[in-house]
């Protein structure tokens, strides 16, 4: 039904919805560039300083010039859009108060002096900025200009050509922006000009952040600049890995953003709803998709790697208590009662247990004869150095920490878990040659012995 | 790898006569420097001269101004009056044989960069602007990671990497800057034992190569040991030649114990613009 629904609402579709969604994912690929190095940079919310700060650029421009020419209102935003940067970093150095203060200071300052402006301005002339500057993304495909005998909306043009000089300054400066970004002190010391690249920085995000307002409002070109490189950052641990997933990402949220604003509000009975809005709400939800699939600090895997050492805990500690009883000449045990035991011991859940027995029944490294459970001889190699890491940690935790004998027990067993060949050799060297732990019992030999 | 350039000495050469009007041999010479953050000085009228060839400790209390006289030297901070020379000439000129290694917290270590991406950065002076990174210095950037025992790293993003490994990539990044003179803020600052021990070899092999290093140390108990000349510092020079003359406790007790309270009044007063 629903979707019956929303396959008659789509072949509704036409160039005007195509263009809305190239609009807006040119925007968030212009908007990529400028924005990894915002996010990276710690000043995510300078877009935002910048829509307020253009206010008097755009007042000034207009009444120097008496038009509403949208050719010279964009370079009198773009100027003061650059103004509030710099004026802000400025701040910040200046004053040495934190870098989000100096932004809210300038911001509110430039804002403030628009409307003062305006008020004067108004006396000549209306001039609401809503108007000339904050543009809806539903709207931009109205607007357009004929190249080459086609019509192409003037938004279209605008953020096309944007998104292709701040890629192209991206890569072609790419080792050099990095740096100046990563470490400014060093950038310096060989004369990478960090100031210089910083400022570069700050036109392209003003210029960019004044081009994409005009076309598709404010809300979406801040989320666009914000939102797709944290989820980047989640999905790559390079600079331009992060950058071309910011671009896909983009494009991803636009398409989903559209189809979603004009079949959803339909299958619950409304008209479409604002595209600006649903397109920011798709960068969220795939924000938080990536947040629990990404491979590396997604909230899955992170389960999974919890699940995975847990199985490998239950299993050591199932290899150590079965080497323990060797050692005590008790070889006779049923794997009921060594999973209650080793349940017990190490804390695990029954379930857990179980599964480590089958794993380590599944490779070979115990096997269940008619006496019992018993170790094979790659068990009892892994089991005795971990034995081994237990009692030299004993030895370590009595003799260098000065733990109480009974003490030890417990934080040996987690350590155990976690130590290295490395670790345990520089143990070794820590306990001097003690053949015992602080119990009176031998510390196996390690592995080369 | 290693360019020849000028003003190599072998190490132990005889530098005990070096003064001021010897400059051509000093690595470092610094004349009536000081230097303020707000109108309070930092360091204040430096005149001191650092013979090449040898591997210096900068020794000092916090405040002191260690940090700053390095990045003086490096036109990281501007200057209230006087000059640095590096091999006789304004570091404008010599920035090709000098190399700076920052304080490893002074970066932003969540950066996504690999250890050979930041090792690579020694050799972009020689890359040169708008050319990219090739396979060929890629493989420089590895032997320096490598002269480091880190080249298994290479790939990694640098948060994932100890404290240690982190200032073991900042140094293999001055080692592939192939400098005469290096100063370094700091690189032992919170490094595991293994990690001390192998950038002592480092340094002492940098040194018996001829190059000058220049290094703010925190650990006195090690100075002896690493260093064969000392600098004291507290706000001016307390004293500075070999370590054998002029680390002694005295000179460390005016170091550290007197501290300098009558200049330090001063400079408050002078922040404040009282008399």
């Amino acid at each position: 039904m629903n979707v019956h629904t929303m396959a008659l609402v789509l072949s509704d579709w036409s160039y005007l919805d195509t263009w809305i969604v190239a609009i807006g994912a040119l925007c968030a690929m212009a908007c990529a560039s400028c924005g990894c190095f915002l996010v990276l940079r710690r000043m995510s919310m300078m877009g935002d300083a910048i829509s307020h700060g253009v206010l008097p650029g755009i007042v000034i421009a207009f009444l120097v010039s008496s038009t509403r020419s949208s050719t010279i209102m964009f370079i009198g935003a773009a100027l003061a859009g650059l103004l509030t940067a710099l004026a802000s970093q400025w701040l910040s150095q200046w004053l040495r108060v934190e870098r989000s203060g100096a932004i809210g200071v300038v911001f509110t300052t430039l804002f403030a002096l628009g409307i003062l402006l305006i008020v004067v301005a108004a006396d000549s002339v209306e001039l609401d900025p809503h108007c000339v500057l904050y543009g809806e993304i539903a709207l931009a495909p109205l607007d357009v200009i004929r190249v080459g005998g086609i019509d192409i909306p003037r938004a279209a043009l605008s953020l096309g050509i944007v998104w292709i000089v701040n890629l192209g300054i991206c890569l072609v400066l790419l080792k050099e922006l990095r740096m100046a970004s990563f470490d400014p002190q060093f950038s310096r010391s060989i004369d990478f000009k960090p100031e210089l690249l910083n400022a570069l920085i700050m036109t392209m995000v003003a210029v960019t952040t004044v081009a994409a307002f005009e076309s598709v409002g404010s809300i979406l070109v801040l989320a666009m600049l914000v939102i797709p490189p944290v989820i980047a950052r989640l999905l790559s641990d390079r600079f331009t890995g992060m950058l071309w997933w910011c671009m896909l990402i983009g494009v991803v949220a636009s398409i989903i953003g559209h189809v979603g604003a004009i079949t959803l509000p339909r299958i619950v009975g409304y008209e479409s709803t604002n595209t600006a809005g649903m397109m920011t709400v798709s960068l969220v939800v795939l924000l938080a998709l990536v947040i629990l699939i990404a491979p590396g600090p997604g909230i899955l895997a992170q389960a999974a790697r919890r699940r995975r050492h847990r199985l490998q805990v239950a299993q050591e500690d199932l290899l150590g208590l079965l080497f323990r009883m060797e050692e005590a000449n008790q070889h006779q045990i049923s794997s009921g009662t060594l999973l209650a035991r080793a349940a017990e011991a190490g804390g695990h859940g029954r379930a857990m247990v179980s599964r480590a027995l089958g794993k380590l029944l599944s490779t070979q490294r115990i096997q269940i004869a008619p006496e019992g459970v018993q170790l094979r001889e790659s068990g009892r190699r892994e089991a005795s150095q971990l034995v081994r890491s237990h009692r030299l940690w004993e030895r370590y935790l009595s003799d260098q920490v000065g733990l109480q004998d009974d003490h030890v027990h417990e934080t040996a067993m987690m350590l155990e878990h976690v130590t290295s060949p490395e670790m345990q050799s520089r143990l070794a060297e820590e306990s001097s040659g003690d053949r015992t732990d602080p119990h009176g019992r031998p510390i196996p030999g390690s592995e080369k012995d | 790898m290693g360019s020849p350039r000028g003003n190599r000495h072998q190490p132990g050469c005889q530098v005990g006569d070096l003064g001021p009007e010897h400059s051509d041999k000093s690595a470092v010479s610094i004349h009536d420097l000081t230097v303020a953050y707000d109108r309070k000085p930092v360091i204040w009228d430096i005149d001191v001269d650092i013979p090449s060839g040898h591997l210096v400790a900068i020794v000092g209390p916090n405040g002191a101004g260690k940090s700053t006289l390095l990045k003086a030297a490096v036109d990281l901070v501007p200057t209230s009056s006087g000059q640095v020379r590096i091999f006789g000439s304004p570091y404008a000129q010599t920035r090709d044989s000098v190399a700076y290694v920052p304080q490893r917290e002074s970066v932003d270590w969540d950066f996504p960069v690999t250890s050979l991406d930041v090792a690579c950065m020694g050799l972009y002076r020689s890359i040169g602007w708008l050319r990219p990174v090739n396979r060929a210095h890629r493989k420089r950037g590895i032997e320096a990671l490598d002269r480091l025992g880190i080249a298994d790293l290479a790939d990694r993003q640098i948060s994932r990497l100890s404290g240690g490994q982190q200032q073991r990539v900042f140094l293999a990044r001055a080692l592939a800057q192939d400098a005469q003179l290096y100063l370094m803020d700091e690189p032992f600052a919170a490094v595991d034992a293994a990690t001390e021990e192998a950038i002592v070899r480092l340094l002492q092999e940098l040194r018996s190569q001829g190059r000058t290093l220049v290094v703010v140390h925190h650990d006195i108990q090690t100075v002896r040991k690493y260093f064969d000349w000392v600098l004291l510092l507290n706000m001016r020079i307390v004293s500075s030649g070999p370590t054998d003359e002029v680390f002694t406790s005295e000179n460390l007790s005016k170091t550290y114990g007197g501290r300098l309270t009558l200049l330090d009044d001063a400079a408050e007063a002078v922040a404040r613009g009282d008399r």
